[in-house]
Protein backbone atom coordinates (compact mmCIF):
# COMPACT_ATOMS: atom_id res chain seq x y z
CA UNK A 1 0.00 0.00 0.00
CA UNK A 2 2.83 2.34 0.91
CA UNK A 3 4.67 1.45 -2.28
CA UNK A 4 1.51 2.18 -4.24
CA UNK A 5 1.12 5.49 -2.40
CA UNK A 6 4.66 6.78 -2.82
CA UNK A 7 6.84 4.76 -5.17
CA UNK A 8 4.41 4.25 -8.06
CA UNK A 9 3.43 7.93 -8.41
CA UNK A 10 7.10 8.95 -8.15
CA UNK A 11 8.05 6.50 -10.91
CA UNK A 12 5.18 7.68 -13.07
CA UNK A 13 6.27 11.28 -12.54
CA UNK A 14 9.77 10.39 -13.74
CA UNK A 15 8.37 8.66 -16.80
CA UNK A 16 5.73 11.26 -17.60
CA UNK A 17 7.46 14.57 -16.99
CA UNK A 18 8.02 16.77 -19.98
CA UNK A 19 4.56 17.11 -21.41
CA UNK A 20 4.15 13.51 -22.46
CA UNK A 21 6.34 13.51 -25.55
CA UNK A 22 8.05 10.13 -26.08
CA UNK A 23 11.28 11.92 -26.88
CA UNK A 24 11.33 13.51 -23.44
CA UNK A 25 10.40 10.32 -21.61
CA UNK A 26 13.29 8.38 -23.12
CA UNK A 27 15.60 11.27 -22.31
CA UNK A 28 14.28 11.61 -18.76
CA UNK A 29 14.74 7.92 -18.08
CA UNK A 30 18.34 8.12 -19.25
CA UNK A 31 18.99 11.34 -17.28
CA UNK A 32 17.63 9.59 -14.18
CA UNK A 33 19.78 6.49 -14.75
CA UNK A 34 23.09 8.28 -15.34
CA UNK A 35 22.75 10.24 -12.09
CA UNK A 36 24.30 7.29 -10.29
CA UNK A 37 27.50 7.39 -12.33
CA UNK A 38 30.67 8.48 -10.52
CA UNK A 39 32.35 11.82 -11.19
CA UNK A 40 35.01 10.30 -13.45
CA UNK A 41 32.32 8.83 -15.70
CA UNK A 42 30.24 11.98 -16.18
CA UNK A 43 31.68 12.49 -19.67
CA UNK A 44 30.24 9.14 -20.67
CA UNK A 45 26.89 10.05 -19.15
CA UNK A 46 26.85 13.26 -21.18
CA UNK A 47 28.04 11.43 -24.31
CA UNK A 48 25.11 8.99 -24.14
CA UNK A 49 22.61 11.79 -23.51
CA UNK A 50 23.87 13.81 -26.47
CA UNK A 51 23.82 10.77 -28.77
CA UNK A 52 20.18 10.21 -27.86
CA UNK A 53 19.45 13.58 -29.48
CA UNK A 54 20.50 12.03 -32.81
CA UNK A 55 18.15 9.06 -32.61
CA UNK A 56 14.89 9.43 -34.52
CA UNK A 57 11.74 7.40 -34.04
CA UNK A 58 9.91 6.44 -30.88
CA UNK A 59 10.95 2.79 -30.78
CA UNK A 60 14.57 3.52 -31.69
CA UNK A 61 14.82 6.20 -29.03
CA UNK A 62 13.46 3.88 -26.36
CA UNK A 63 15.81 1.09 -27.46
CA UNK A 64 18.80 3.42 -27.38
CA UNK A 65 17.79 4.89 -24.02
CA UNK A 66 17.18 1.50 -22.37
CA UNK A 67 20.48 0.24 -23.78
CA UNK A 68 22.26 3.23 -22.27
CA UNK A 69 20.55 2.58 -18.91
CA UNK A 70 21.97 -0.94 -19.01
CA UNK A 71 25.36 0.48 -20.04
CA UNK A 72 25.23 2.90 -17.08
CA UNK A 73 24.57 -0.01 -14.70
CA UNK A 74 27.52 -1.96 -16.15
CA UNK A 75 29.82 1.09 -16.05
CA UNK A 76 28.77 1.82 -12.45
CA UNK A 77 29.34 -1.71 -11.23
CA UNK A 78 32.80 -1.84 -12.85
CA UNK A 79 33.76 1.54 -11.40
CA UNK A 80 36.57 1.54 -8.88
CA UNK A 81 35.54 4.88 -7.40
CA UNK A 82 36.60 5.04 -3.74
CA UNK A 83 34.34 5.55 -0.74
CA UNK A 84 31.42 3.74 0.85
CA UNK A 85 33.28 0.60 1.94
CA UNK A 86 31.95 0.81 5.52
CA UNK A 87 28.36 1.10 4.33
CA UNK A 88 28.77 -1.83 1.94
CA UNK A 89 30.29 -3.94 4.72
CA UNK A 90 27.42 -3.06 7.09
CA UNK A 91 24.67 -3.78 4.54
CA UNK A 92 26.30 -6.97 3.28
CA UNK A 93 27.06 -8.10 6.86
CA UNK A 94 23.45 -7.46 7.95
CA UNK A 95 22.13 -9.31 4.87
CA UNK A 96 24.33 -12.33 5.67
CA UNK A 97 23.22 -12.30 9.33
CA UNK A 98 19.55 -12.04 8.26
CA UNK A 99 20.01 -14.98 5.91
CA UNK A 100 21.76 -17.01 8.63
CA UNK A 101 18.96 -16.25 11.11
CA UNK A 102 16.28 -17.47 8.70
CA UNK A 103 18.39 -20.55 7.94
CA UNK A 104 18.69 -21.23 11.68
CA UNK A 105 14.91 -20.97 12.06
CA UNK A 106 14.28 -23.45 9.24
CA UNK A 107 16.68 -25.94 10.86
CA UNK A 108 15.64 -25.41 14.50
CA UNK A 109 11.89 -25.38 13.75
CA UNK A 110 11.50 -27.99 11.00
CA UNK A 111 7.76 -27.46 10.99
CA UNK A 112 8.37 -24.09 9.33
CA UNK A 113 9.42 -25.87 6.13
CA UNK A 114 5.98 -27.41 5.69
CA UNK A 115 4.12 -24.15 6.37
CA UNK A 116 1.91 -22.98 3.51
CA UNK A 117 3.46 -20.16 1.42
CA UNK A 118 6.96 -20.76 2.81
CA UNK A 119 8.36 -20.98 -0.75
CA UNK A 120 6.82 -17.66 -1.77
CA UNK A 121 7.98 -15.97 1.43
CA UNK A 122 11.53 -17.25 0.90
CA UNK A 123 11.57 -15.91 -2.66
CA UNK A 124 10.37 -12.48 -1.48
CA UNK A 125 12.97 -12.53 1.31
CA UNK A 126 15.87 -13.47 -0.98
CA UNK A 127 14.86 -10.97 -3.69
CA UNK A 128 14.61 -8.25 -1.03
CA UNK A 129 18.09 -8.99 0.33
CA UNK A 130 19.50 -9.12 -3.20
CA UNK A 131 17.85 -5.81 -4.10
CA UNK A 132 19.18 -4.08 -0.98
CA UNK A 133 22.75 -5.29 -1.51
CA UNK A 134 22.61 -4.47 -5.25
CA UNK A 135 21.34 -0.94 -4.51
CA UNK A 136 24.16 -0.46 -2.03
CA UNK A 137 26.78 -1.81 -4.43
CA UNK A 138 25.46 0.44 -7.22
CA UNK A 139 24.93 3.72 -5.35
CA UNK A 140 27.27 3.75 -2.34
CA UNK A 141 30.54 4.73 -4.03
CA UNK A 142 31.78 8.30 -4.25
CA UNK A 143 34.34 10.39 -2.41
CA UNK A 144 32.63 13.77 -2.63
CA UNK A 145 31.70 15.53 0.60
CA UNK A 146 28.01 15.14 -0.20
CA UNK A 147 28.10 11.40 -0.83
CA UNK A 148 30.19 10.92 2.32
CA UNK A 149 27.69 13.02 4.32
CA UNK A 150 24.76 11.00 2.93
CA UNK A 151 26.44 7.76 3.99
CA UNK A 152 27.38 9.11 7.43
CA UNK A 153 23.88 10.40 8.21
CA UNK A 154 22.24 7.34 6.67
CA UNK A 155 24.33 4.87 8.60
CA UNK A 156 23.81 6.75 11.87
CA UNK A 157 20.05 6.98 11.29
CA UNK A 158 19.75 3.33 10.31
CA UNK A 159 21.70 2.09 13.33
CA UNK A 160 19.61 4.38 15.57
CA UNK A 161 16.44 2.78 14.21
CA UNK A 162 17.87 -0.69 14.94
CA UNK A 163 18.97 0.38 18.43
CA UNK A 164 15.52 1.86 19.11
CA UNK A 165 13.89 -1.47 18.27
CA UNK A 166 16.41 -3.35 20.37
CA UNK A 167 15.67 -1.14 23.40
CA UNK A 168 11.96 -1.30 22.72
CA UNK A 169 11.41 -5.05 22.34
CA UNK A 170 14.29 -6.89 23.97
CA UNK A 171 13.72 -8.05 27.56
CA UNK A 172 14.26 -6.67 30.14
CA UNK A 173 13.25 -3.45 28.50
CA UNK A 174 13.52 -0.07 30.14
CA UNK A 175 11.04 1.16 27.55
CA UNK A 176 8.53 -1.67 27.94
CA UNK A 177 5.52 0.58 28.26
CA UNK A 178 6.39 2.63 25.20
CA UNK A 179 5.00 0.19 22.67
CA UNK A 180 4.85 2.69 19.82
CA UNK A 181 8.33 4.10 20.36
CA UNK A 182 10.15 1.69 18.00
CA UNK A 183 7.60 2.32 15.24
CA UNK A 184 7.88 6.04 15.79
CA UNK A 185 11.68 5.88 15.57
CA UNK A 186 11.44 3.82 12.36
CA UNK A 187 9.11 6.36 10.78
CA UNK A 188 10.55 9.63 12.05
CA UNK A 189 14.25 8.71 12.32
CA UNK A 190 15.12 8.39 8.60
CA UNK A 191 12.95 11.40 7.71
CA UNK A 192 14.78 13.51 10.32
CA UNK A 193 18.18 12.28 9.15
CA UNK A 194 17.25 13.08 5.53
CA UNK A 195 16.02 16.55 6.47
CA UNK A 196 19.22 17.36 8.41
CA UNK A 197 21.45 16.00 5.61
CA UNK A 198 19.47 17.83 2.92
CA UNK A 199 19.46 21.06 4.90
CA UNK A 200 23.18 21.01 5.69
CA UNK A 201 24.17 20.15 2.14
CA UNK A 202 21.52 22.46 0.58
CA UNK A 203 20.90 19.56 -1.74
CA UNK A 204 17.89 17.25 -1.74
CA UNK A 205 19.86 14.42 -3.39
CA UNK A 206 22.16 14.16 -0.37
CA UNK A 207 19.12 13.96 1.92
CA UNK A 208 17.37 11.43 -0.31
CA UNK A 209 20.45 9.21 -0.35
CA UNK A 210 20.73 9.54 3.44
CA UNK A 211 17.09 8.44 3.69
CA UNK A 212 17.80 5.45 1.46
CA UNK A 213 20.81 4.36 3.50
CA UNK A 214 19.05 4.85 6.83
CA UNK A 215 16.05 2.90 5.51
CA UNK A 216 18.14 -0.01 4.26
CA UNK A 217 20.33 -0.23 7.36
CA UNK A 218 17.31 0.37 9.62
CA UNK A 219 15.20 -2.29 7.90
CA UNK A 220 17.96 -4.88 8.08
CA UNK A 221 18.92 -4.18 11.70
CA UNK A 222 15.27 -4.19 12.81
CA UNK A 223 14.78 -7.54 11.07
CA UNK A 224 17.84 -8.95 12.86
CA UNK A 225 16.71 -7.63 16.27
CA UNK A 226 13.13 -8.80 15.73
CA UNK A 227 14.05 -12.34 14.64
CA UNK A 228 16.75 -12.72 17.33
CA UNK A 229 14.29 -11.75 20.09
CA UNK A 230 11.73 -14.13 18.57
CA UNK A 231 14.18 -17.05 18.78
CA UNK A 232 15.24 -16.10 22.33
CA UNK A 233 11.60 -16.30 23.47
CA UNK A 234 10.61 -19.17 21.14
CA UNK A 235 8.03 -16.84 19.63
CA UNK A 236 6.58 -15.92 23.07
CA UNK A 237 4.96 -14.44 25.02
CA UNK A 238 1.86 -16.24 23.77
CA UNK A 239 -1.38 -14.34 24.11
CA UNK A 240 -4.85 -15.90 23.97
CA UNK A 241 -5.39 -14.77 20.36
CA UNK A 242 -2.22 -16.52 19.24
CA UNK A 243 -3.15 -19.73 21.10
CA UNK A 244 -6.63 -19.65 19.57
CA UNK A 245 -5.21 -19.15 16.05
CA UNK A 246 -2.72 -21.96 16.63
CA UNK A 247 -5.55 -24.44 17.28
CA UNK A 248 -7.04 -23.57 13.88
CA UNK A 249 -3.69 -24.01 12.11
CA UNK A 250 -1.82 -27.11 10.97
CA UNK A 251 1.36 -26.11 12.82
CA UNK A 252 2.99 -28.99 14.78
CA UNK A 253 3.45 -26.95 17.98
CA UNK A 254 2.76 -23.52 19.44
CA UNK A 255 6.41 -22.36 19.28
CA UNK A 256 6.65 -23.17 15.56
CA UNK A 257 3.40 -21.36 14.91
CA UNK A 258 4.51 -18.28 16.89
CA UNK A 259 7.95 -18.19 15.24
CA UNK A 260 6.35 -18.53 11.80
CA UNK A 261 4.01 -15.65 12.65
CA UNK A 262 6.91 -13.49 13.84
CA UNK A 263 9.05 -14.29 10.78
CA UNK A 264 6.17 -13.10 8.61
CA UNK A 265 6.02 -9.85 10.61
CA UNK A 266 9.81 -9.53 10.31
CA UNK A 267 9.56 -9.80 6.53
CA UNK A 268 6.90 -7.07 6.48
CA UNK A 269 9.19 -4.83 8.57
CA UNK A 270 12.11 -5.60 6.26
CA UNK A 271 10.04 -4.39 3.30
CA UNK A 272 8.13 -1.59 5.00
CA UNK A 273 10.85 0.29 6.87
CA UNK A 274 13.07 1.06 3.84
CA UNK A 275 10.02 1.95 1.71
CA UNK A 276 8.57 4.34 4.27
CA UNK A 277 12.01 5.74 5.14
CA UNK A 278 12.75 6.45 1.48
CA UNK A 279 9.33 7.96 0.78
CA UNK A 280 9.19 10.21 3.85
CA UNK A 281 12.93 10.93 3.72
CA UNK A 282 12.90 12.10 0.10
CA UNK A 283 9.99 14.37 0.87
CA UNK A 284 11.59 15.86 3.97
CA UNK A 285 14.96 16.22 2.17
CA UNK A 286 13.31 18.21 -0.62
CA UNK A 287 11.54 20.43 1.88
CA UNK A 288 14.69 20.96 3.94
CA UNK A 289 16.83 21.77 0.88
CA UNK A 290 14.16 24.17 -0.38
CA UNK A 291 13.93 26.01 2.97
CA UNK A 292 17.72 26.34 3.02
CA UNK A 293 17.71 27.96 -0.42
CA UNK A 294 14.94 30.43 0.47
CA UNK B 1 58.56 -12.71 -19.28
CA UNK B 2 56.26 -12.83 -22.25
CA UNK B 3 52.93 -11.16 -21.52
CA UNK B 4 50.07 -12.22 -23.76
CA UNK B 5 47.14 -9.90 -24.00
CA UNK B 6 43.77 -11.66 -23.61
CA UNK B 7 41.75 -12.01 -26.76
CA UNK B 8 38.99 -9.40 -26.76
CA UNK B 9 35.33 -10.39 -27.09
CA UNK B 10 33.83 -10.74 -30.61
CA UNK B 11 31.88 -7.51 -30.02
CA UNK B 12 35.07 -5.65 -29.09
CA UNK B 13 36.80 -7.02 -32.20
CA UNK B 14 33.91 -5.68 -34.31
CA UNK B 15 34.39 -2.23 -32.78
CA UNK B 16 38.16 -2.40 -33.34
CA UNK B 17 37.58 -3.49 -36.94
CA UNK B 18 35.21 -0.63 -37.66
CA UNK B 19 37.49 1.98 -36.10
CA UNK B 20 40.60 0.56 -37.76
CA UNK B 21 39.02 0.70 -41.22
CA UNK B 22 39.62 4.46 -41.25
CA UNK B 23 41.93 5.10 -38.30
CA UNK B 24 42.34 8.81 -38.80
CA UNK B 25 38.60 9.55 -38.71
CA UNK B 26 36.82 10.56 -35.54
CA UNK B 27 33.59 8.58 -35.12
CA UNK B 28 30.28 9.19 -33.36
CA UNK B 29 28.95 6.58 -30.92
CA UNK B 30 25.47 6.20 -32.41
CA UNK B 31 26.68 5.74 -36.00
CA UNK B 32 29.43 3.38 -34.83
CA UNK B 33 26.83 1.24 -33.05
CA UNK B 34 24.67 1.08 -36.19
CA UNK B 35 27.69 0.15 -38.31
CA UNK B 36 28.82 -2.73 -36.12
CA UNK B 37 25.30 -3.83 -35.19
CA UNK B 38 25.75 -3.31 -31.45
CA UNK B 39 23.12 -1.79 -29.20
CA UNK B 40 24.08 1.06 -26.90
CA UNK B 41 24.01 -1.28 -23.87
CA UNK B 42 26.91 -3.27 -25.32
CA UNK B 43 28.71 -0.51 -27.21
CA UNK B 44 29.33 2.01 -24.42
CA UNK B 45 30.86 -0.39 -21.88
CA UNK B 46 33.22 -1.52 -24.68
CA UNK B 47 34.17 2.08 -25.51
CA UNK B 48 34.75 2.84 -21.81
CA UNK B 49 36.95 -0.24 -21.45
CA UNK B 50 38.97 0.59 -24.59
CA UNK B 51 39.51 4.13 -23.28
CA UNK B 52 40.63 2.81 -19.87
CA UNK B 53 43.23 0.65 -21.63
CA UNK B 54 44.43 3.59 -23.75
CA UNK B 55 43.34 1.83 -26.92
CA UNK B 56 40.82 4.52 -27.75
CA UNK B 57 40.93 8.28 -27.54
CA UNK B 58 37.82 10.36 -27.00
CA UNK B 59 37.17 14.06 -27.36
CA UNK B 60 34.26 16.47 -27.58
CA UNK B 61 33.31 17.87 -30.96
CA UNK B 62 34.37 21.47 -31.62
CA UNK B 63 31.55 23.87 -32.52
CA UNK B 64 28.96 21.52 -34.03
CA UNK B 65 26.74 22.89 -36.78
CA UNK B 66 23.61 21.70 -35.02
CA UNK B 67 22.81 20.92 -31.40
CA UNK B 68 25.14 20.03 -28.56
CA UNK B 69 28.75 18.89 -29.09
CA UNK B 70 29.01 15.11 -29.46
CA UNK B 71 31.62 12.70 -28.16
CA UNK B 72 34.07 11.47 -30.79
CA UNK B 73 36.24 8.37 -30.82
CA UNK B 74 39.19 6.94 -32.70
CA UNK B 75 41.88 4.36 -32.02
CA UNK B 76 45.23 5.26 -30.48
CA UNK B 77 48.44 3.73 -31.81
CA UNK B 78 48.09 0.93 -29.25
CA UNK B 79 44.49 0.46 -30.33
CA UNK B 80 45.56 0.16 -33.92
CA UNK B 81 48.17 -2.42 -32.93
CA UNK B 82 45.48 -4.33 -31.09
CA UNK B 83 43.24 -4.15 -34.16
CA UNK B 84 46.12 -5.36 -36.36
CA UNK B 85 46.58 -8.33 -34.02
CA UNK B 86 42.97 -9.38 -33.60
CA UNK B 87 41.31 -8.02 -36.75
CA UNK B 88 44.19 -7.82 -39.28
CA UNK B 89 41.97 -7.64 -42.39
CA UNK B 90 40.37 -4.41 -41.19
CA UNK B 91 43.63 -2.42 -40.88
CA UNK B 92 44.51 -0.70 -44.17
CA UNK B 93 47.75 -2.09 -45.63
CA UNK B 94 49.19 1.36 -46.24
CA UNK B 95 49.04 2.11 -42.52
CA UNK B 96 51.49 0.50 -40.21
CA UNK B 97 50.31 -0.19 -36.65
CA UNK B 98 52.40 2.77 -35.59
CA UNK B 99 50.38 5.42 -37.30
CA UNK B 100 52.86 8.00 -38.60
CA UNK B 101 50.47 10.89 -38.89
CA UNK B 102 46.79 11.46 -38.51
CA UNK B 103 44.50 13.41 -40.68
CA UNK B 104 42.44 16.21 -39.17
CA UNK B 105 39.39 15.53 -37.05
CA UNK B 106 36.26 14.20 -38.79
Amino acid sequence: MLAATFAVPATLRVLCLGGGADRDRAQLLLEFAVRGLPADRLDWAQAMLVELDQVEGRQERWQFSLGCVWAAVRIRVRSREPGGALLRVVVLGCAVIALALVGYGLVHYPGLRSEPNVGGAMIVFLVTLLTYTALTAFLSRGDTQRSAAARRYGLTGGLAVGAGWFLGISPPSALKGWVFLPLLIALVGPATVAAVAGHRASDSRTGTLAALWSGLVGGLTVFIVWVSVTYMNAGGPYDSGLVSDFHKSNAPDLATYAVSDDLGSGLVLLLMIPTVAFALGSLSARLAAATRRI
Amino acid sequence: MLVRSRRPSPQTVKVLEALAADPSAWRYGYELGLEVGLRSGSLYPILVRLCERDLLEAKWEDGPRLGRPRHLYRLTSSGLEQAATFAPRSVPQRLSPRRPELRGAS
